[in-house]
């Protein structure tokens, strides 16, 4: 039934097709090294007949008539096509993918352009890379593949957010995401944190992880992405794309067959790395047993096994380790992956239509994700002259229970998890959260801790996003010469959440609840005129001149209620206080920009681009800016004749000078009516206070004349391909230069005001980029096995703030956890650390035996000195093994978790020396200039992880960031066509996939170094606090093609 | 056909393209003006709600041993071995000079500025940003006065101590004469204190100025003449002229210190102990603000009270601080009637500006004891058996007992205001003679007891004017003896 529902759509969109058979026969080679390729799939386009070549590269084959098309494709070789015409011997030569210098690349502003043309780095993915091994945020799914990109998935909640940054982080002032454009359209990539109205992105309260806006866009949906690196790649994006682009593509039908593709996955997730607790001692202080405390300085369980003790629920039990109490809190987490595509086209007309589906369940208990996305791409020619293309995108997505963390909020739930006493069973804590009156059953002695199904059972946070992008696209061949464009489009979302806390949580006895209406429209519009001249067979000129308008608005309403009257009603009338709040912002850009390339023969090519601004956010006599572009590439190779051992040269040089703009709303002073005022421990108080409202002056003191800040790079390249293509270099070097920032510094709070916006400051980013292909083994036997590696060092100095300002403060962590940017240094970690002496020895207290403290100290840098992803492919015969292995070297990591299992006890390494004298490594300050070696004892291991582990003793819990991981793995196997004749089925590929399998090598315990808590919007990162733990996820794969 | 239609769009697209487009940068987030009267409330508000919170009351209380943390059992240890947050370091400050105070100063130029001038507007927020100005300096010493809350100083200077409290006697001056009962204009609704009552407002300030005479007399007595000339004036002279910042038993607008509780601890106070610096005190002489002060310990014996040791573990028997002291509508109490009775009764005793005469030294004394236990509900009965039979009468001992007594017990009423506290015990003698004798805590570091707050990092690092040679936390303020 479904195949003639299939045959009918065939019949109604396919063209009809003259019925005369024919019989056609040739051999498909390797076009570099002619030899024979066997298994290559031939097919009769716009039909279901097909073969596949014999061990000698034969084929035969029936084609209907001679008008047919042959379509010629093999894993790692580009698809060819070739007309029939009558021909009955058809040889073929195929080109492996990599090798195609005529790859057409989308760059800025949606033009394409040859790669060879390109005078910087753009890097390509294809869907095939993309989907190697499937993700459901197209950000995740680029970790490893292009170099230069460093992409870190923040935690393990489901749909969580993703950090992206290109080429190192430039900006001082926050973001330094890149723009993402889908089909020509800047989509929003907004990571919005709950507490705060603006979106400024700091946080440590109980923030759940909500994702960010660029993995709404479906992986199934895209053919390619170009990721534009630099500013000279960028220039034409202006202000917007300062951090880089990365560009989509969507999928559209092709000319002549209808295709209907069916991709399903199944994924199970389990935690990636779990701490390693000890299981000898159970909850207390000081060897006695206490169930006021939730941590693991009692009794050693051996020893006590003549007494009985009170539980959590009040139940007199003999004391046991229950080992797995952690682990077994967290469930497999379930991902399904469906998606479908149907696309076909004529000589005038092309479709595609694509249907997503995405559910998810997390590893912690009730915590589900859904997406479901509905993509329409069509394009006409309405005439000779003019053509027509619109794509939409709608987008629905929704989640529940996705866990808070952070910390001083209830409803945070890995500190409660990862400090469960070892003595609790996770099912007690499971089966017993209510009391026979529906009252909670809380894990301390104190009622004070809330029992983690409590919280999962009840409070669960939940968000519903609607998401619409679409753009139109007409183009005039005005004459044969000269085109003219527009492109319109916008990209809004609505989106609503919910945290509540049920009366009866610890902490909110009365319940409250917040509801965020978030409301979020990017409106773009890009007139282009396209002229090509040849002015001689030899020199061809391309000029385009562009218009561009953008404007950015934001709408967002917060309301809470506390104190409810009737349980488990979330309505505001059944609040006794509510607190609502409101904000608004809007924000254009008007550009106008030209390119001009010119291109000589077939080996030089320089480009030459300008673009001015006018920014609505800045000072009107200083809104506008220019920023210039040079670009150029010369191949080399063209004059050499022995291509023997270099196949390809071309080297790329460029040289480009962007600015931006600031946030909307920073000239005026300006006067706030104040919803709430500040109290420490997220204490804060709301206005009215006893019926009276508070109006509040500005804390940042506005400057009016505020400049557009400055970023100018320089990048030289090489393209090197060597023995017939077999093997390829990329060598990129850049030095990007970031000067006039807008960024608020701190002055003195004596002036009254915490800081003033000003132009300050230069931060360097001189980095290499390598790429490195390797066709290790392609033999005629069909056995091929490629290597991918890139490769990206950044050095990242800050060459000089303000004048007397010696150091300016990034993100804020807590407890004098700071991240920091000082003059000829990298942004770094800075916080409390041990007092030294000059010889490095540290200073231990003669009274206590702990550690001496000393505030202010530089631990490391937040960023990596380099990173590396290398992606093997094996393929034989239909079956392809591809991985990825994911290198990180540098840069420090703080761990807030690791320093709240030490302090209470519960981690492995707190568990020895305790019925032992304990002695720590450092010296004792004579106080005459010496020092001798320390001989003071600790009074307790207690005492000494207290102190060692603190929160507030950030040197305790950092650690070196690198790891090596082990990041996909795919094992795929194409059914051959033959096995395929004879049914409706045209193509089917199953594969077994696994992501993050393993951590193969890191520096931290207990905790995954990947994990971040300041989210994908804050300059911060290298912190880690009570994050839900990332996860290893395996899964199998089914893709059909009709 | 299709040229008219690009045409029209190319020139749709270039008409919305000009600076007007483009003038859309004014916030509809906020106002260009505000009113004196809204910054004023708050202004206080968030110098309530520091006071009241972990940036101020919590480690000045736990570092100036008043409370106790109970250790690892509490709160656990920091405050109490000078470990204090830089983020309150830094919030506090923030909340004297920006949060509060520039807001202040903000109110007081635009009340100035108006047609006519709102001039009792203005005096009312001199008289709450002195009073700001005082606290602040009796926390850091040292720090920009002069210079602070000025567009034309980017890095204010650092004034001395004296000049800034003899500054804060003119700035409190300027406010009375300025204020001038016949103008209705003032701050009225959004004055959470007086609403508006300037009497009362000009007793606060008058007193104001006693108490920062009180402060800078063991250092300059020459001072004593003008405290001699505020007794004949308009003093705070009864409970109902008590400066209270209020909190309220409603949603979201509780005492910070009820909210520390109810959030995290399920209403229970886990966290703060009482400190046998303020108790045995109490205890010696049975007094019966003990059961109202502290909470028995979950597994005390009822009536069993009992304090611990700053920086020393408590138990599940240790009393805690009373949640009666932490109810949500407790009001954060900044001068009361019977701290300007203990003054009086020190003035008399001592002979500041008058004759000591310890018979009227008793007399305010008595009264003062009376009004705190008053304050704290204490029924009257047991005032007065306390009166009759626990209180030492002090006109029969000599003057330096005397003096003793009174700053036994002003120590005792000032235990929940650990900052007026903090003055007090610096204030009561020379070092090593003060009441309470305060020792270091066990594991803080050597050199003495906290007398300063180190200069928050926030204002050195990006105050050119800084002081560059940082006092240790142990070194005394200039008023400090």
């Amino acid at each position: 039934m479904k195949r003639i529902i299939f045959f009918s759509l065939f019949l109604a969109m396919s063209s009809a097709v003259a019925f005369s058979q024919m019989k056609v026969n040739g051999t498909v080679i390797s076009a570099e090294d002619n030899s024979l390729l066997p298994g290559v799939s031939v097919l009769v386009r716009g039909t279901q007949t097909g073969t596949i070549t014999d061990i000698n590269g034969f084929y035969e084959i029936t084609v209907p008539g001679d008008d047919a098309v042959l379509v010629f494709s093999f894993v790692g070789m580009d698809q060819k096509e070739v007309e029939v015409d009558g021909q009955s011997l058809i040889d073929v030569g195929l080109t492996s993918e990599y090798l195609n210098l005529d790859e057409v690349v989308v760059t800025a502003v949606g033009i394409t352009r040859s790669e060879k043309s390109l005078g910087y780095k753009v890097s390509s993915v294809s869907d095939e890379q993309l989907n190697s091994v499937r993700e459901s945020s197209v950000v995740n799914s680029l970790v490893g593949k292009v170099s230069g990109l460093r992409i870190n998935q923040q935690s393990g909640t489901v749909g969580g957010s993703s950090k992206i940054i290109i080429r190192g982080a430039n900006s001082l002032g926050g973001n330094n995401q890149p723009i993402f454009v889908v089909d020509g359209m800047p989509i929003d990539n907004t990571f919005f944190e709950a507490d705060n109205i603006e979106g400024t992105a700091n946080s440590i309260t109980g923030n759940v992880d909500v994702g960010n806006r660029a993995s709404d866009i479906s992986p199934d949906d895209i053919a390619s992405i170009s990721v534009l690196k630099g500013p000279a790649a960028t220039a034409l994006y202006g202000a917007r794309a300062k951090n880089g682009a990365i560009i989509i593509t969507t999928k559209k039908g092709k000319k002549g067959t209808t295709q209907v593709q069916v991709n399903t996955s199944y994924r199970w997730d389990t935690p990636l790395k779990l701490p390693n607790f000890q299981n000898e001692y159970a909850q207390g202080s000081y060897g006695n047993y206490d169930l006021k405390f939730l941590n693991g300085w009692g009794p050693k369980i051996s020893e006590v096994q003549d007494q009985r003790f009170l539980d959590f629920k009040g139940d007199s039990v003999v004391l046991q380790a229950y080992p797995n109490n952690v682990r077994d809190f967290y469930q497999t987490g379930f991902t399904a992956l469906n998606s479908t595509g149907i696309s076909g086209g004529d000589e005038k007309s092309d479709f595609r239509i694509g249907y997503s589906n995405n559910m998810q369940n997390g590893i912690v208990p009730q915590s589900q994700y859904r997406k479901n996305g509905v993509t329409l791409n069509a394009g006409r020619k309405l005439s000779d002259k003019l053509s027509a293309r619109a794509s939409l995108n709608y987008i629905k997505t929704s989640s529940e229970g996705r866990p808070a963390q952070g910390s001083n909020d209830m409803n945070v739930l890995t500190s409660k998890i990862n400090g469960l006493p070892r003595t609790v069973s996770i099912d007690d804590v499971r089966e017993n959260y209510v009391d026979e009156f529906g009252d909670q059953i809380a894990l301390d002695g104190d009622k004070s801790v809330n029992n983690p199904f409590w919280i999962i059972n009840n409070n669960k946070f939940t968000n519903d996003l609607e998401r619409m992008i679409g753009s139109a696209h007409l183009a005039y061949q005005v004459t044969p010469w000269l085109e003219i464009s527009n492109r319109v489009g916008t990209d809004f979302y609505n989106e609503y959440r919910r945290q509540i806390y049920k009366k009866g949580t610890l902490g909110r006895m009365n319940g409250s609840f917040t509801t965020y209406n978030l409301y979020n429209r990017v409106f773009n519009n890009d007139l282009m005129a396209t002229a090509n001249f040849d002015i001689s067979e030899d020199l061809n000129i391309r000029v385009i001149a562009g218009h561009n308008i953008f404007e950015q608005e934001r709408r967002r309403t917060i309301v809470t209620g506390t104190d409810l009257v009737m349980d488990d009603l979330y309505r505001f009338g059944n609040a006794k206080s509510t607190s609502p709040d409101n904000y608004y912002s809007l924000k254009r850009l008007m550009g106008v920009y030209g390119d001009v390339g010119i291109s000589f023969r077939n080996f030089l090519f320089v480009n030459i681009t300008g673009r001015n601004d006018w920014s609505s956010t800045l000072p009107v006599e200083n809104n506008s800016y220019f920023y210039p572009s040079v670009s150029s590439s010369f191949i080399f190779t063209e004059f050499i004749d022995n291509k023997d051992i270099l196949s390809f040269g071309k080297l790329r040089l460029s040289w480009a000078n962007v600015g931006s703009d600031e946030q909307p709303y920073q000239l005026d002073f300006q006067y706030a009516a104040a919803n709430s005022y500040y109290a420490q421990f997220s204490l804060n108080g709301n206005f009215p206070h006893g019926g009276v409202v508070g109006v509040t002056g500005p804390r940042i003191y506005p400057t009016p004349d505020l400049e557009p800040q400055n970023a100018s790079t320089f990048e030289v390249g090489t393209d090197l391909r060597f023995f017939n293509n077999r093997i390829g270099i990329d060598f990129t070097y850049y030095n990007t230069m970031t000067t006039n920032q807008i960024i608020s510094i701190d002055i003195p709070l004596s002036t009254g005001y915490f800081s003033r916006n000003v132009n300050v400051g230069a931060v360097s980013n001189v980095g290499l980029e390598a790429d490195l292909h390797l066709a290790m083994i392609r033999k005629p036997n069909g056995v091929n096995w490629n290597i991918n590696v890139n490769f990206n060092k950044n050095t990242q100095i800050v060459e000089e703030l303000s004048e007397g300002l010696t150091e300016y403060q990034l993100s804020s962590g807590w407890s004098g956890l700071q991240i920091k940017a000082a003059p000829g240094e990298k942004f770094g970690l800075y916080g409390t650390g041990w007092r030294r002496n000059e010889s490095g020895d540290i200073i231990i207290n003669p009274n206590t035996g702990l550690r001496e403290v000393a505030p202010g100290k530089r631990f490391g840098d937040i960023y990596p000195d380099w990173i590396m992803g290398i992606n093997n492919t094996l393929s034989y015969k239909g079956i392809d093994l591809n991985f990825l292995v994911d290198i990180r070297q540098g840069g420090v990591f703080y761990s807030g978790t690791v320093g709240n299992i030490r302090s209470t006890g519960l981690a492995l390494e707190t568990a020895e020396n305790r019925d032992q004298v304990f002695i720590d490594a450092g010296v004792q300050d004579m106080g005459d200039g010496t020092y001798r070696p320390n001989d003071v004892p600790v009074q307790s291991m207690q005492d000494f992880w207290a102190h060692y582990s603190a929160i507030s003793n950030t040197e305790g819990n950092v650690f070196d960031a690198s790891y090596v991981k082990l990041r996909e793995i795919r094992l795929s196997y194409n059914l051959p066509k033959n096995v395929l004749d004879n049914t409706f089925i045209s193509g089917l590929r199953m594969g077994v996939e696994a992501r993050n399998l393993w951590i193969i090598k890191d520096y931290v315990p207990h905790v995954d170094p990947e994990l971040n808590f300041f989210g994908p919007a804050a300059v911060g990162e290298g912190v880690e606090f009570n994050s839900i733990p990332s996860v290893r996820s395996f899964g199998v794969n089914l893709m059909l093609t009709f | 056909m299709k040229k008219i239609f690009i045409i029209t769009l190319i020139i749709s697209v270039f008409v919305t393209s000009c600076e007007s487009w483009l003038d859309v940068n004014t916030s509809p987030n906020s106002s260009t003006t505000a009113a004196p009267d809204d910054l004023f409330a708050y202004a206080a508000t968030a110098y309530g709600a520091n006071r009241a919170g972990g940036d101020n009351y919590m480690p000045i209380g736990f570092m100036n041993q008043a409370i106790s943390t109970g250790g690892s059992f509490g709160w656990g240890y920091a405050e109490d071995r000078y470990d204090i947050s830089p983020y309150s370091l830094g919030n506090t400050w923030k909340a004297y000079y920006s949060t509060s105070g520039n807001n202040l100063q903000l109110a007081i130029d635009i009340a100035e500025g108006m047609d006519p001038a709102a001039n009792n507007s203005a005096a009312q927020a001199k008289i709450l940003l002195a009073e700001m100005v005082y606290e602040c300096t009796m926390i850091y010493g040292d720090m920009p006065y002069s210079q602070a809350w000025n567009d034309d100083y980017a890095y204010p200077e650092f004034d001395a101590q004296a000049d800034i409290l003899n500054g804060l006697i003119q700035d409190i001056d300027a406010a009375i004469e300025q204020i001038d009962p016949a103008d209705p204009i003032r701050i009225i609704e959004s004055d959470l204190f007086y609403k508006g009552d300037l009497d009362k407002w000009v007793r606060l300030a008058n007193s104001i100025k006693l108490r920062i005479y009180m402060t800078m007399y063991d250092k300059d007595p020459s001072v004593a003449d003008d405290i001699a000339a505020l007794l004949n004036g308009d003093l705070i002279a009864s409970a109902d002229d008590n400066f209270l910042f209020p909190f309220f038993d409603e949603p979201q607008n509780e005492n910070i210190k009820f909210k520390l509780f109810d959030r995290y601890a399920n209403g229970q106070n886990l966290w703060i102990f009482a400190n046998k610096n303020v108790f045995d005190f109490m205890a010696a002489y049975d007094d019966p603000r003990i059961p109202v002060y502290f909470d028995e310990g979950p597994e005390a014996a009822e009536g069993e009270f009992k304090a611990v040791e700053t920086a020393t573990e408590a138990d599940a028997t240790t009393s805690t601080i009373s949640m009666y002291l932490y109810r949500p509508d407790a009001p954060e109490v900044i001068f009361s009637y019977s701290e300007m009775l203990f003054f009086l009764a020190e003035i008399h005793a001592r002979g500041i500006g008058v004759a000591a005469d310890l018979n009227t030294a008793a007399r305010y004394f008595e009264e003062a004891v009376e009004q705190a236990m008053l304050f704290c509900e204490v029924p009257q009965a047991d005032i007065d058996d306390f009166l009759a039979s626990d209180l030492p009468d002090i006109s029969t001992m000599s003057a330096e007992d005397a003096l003793y007594e009174i700053h036994v017990q002003h120590w005792i009423d000032l235990m929940d205001r650990t900052l007026e506290g903090w003055v007090q015990s610096r204030r009561s003698g020379d070092a090593g003679n003060e009441v309470p004798n305060l020792q270091l805590p066990n594991g803080a570091p050597a050199g003495g007891i906290m007398r300063r707050w180190p200069y928050p990092d926030d204002e050195l690092t990006g105050n050119i004017n800084a002081p560059s040679a940082l006092p240790q936390i142990y070194d005394k303020l200039w008023f400090d003896k």
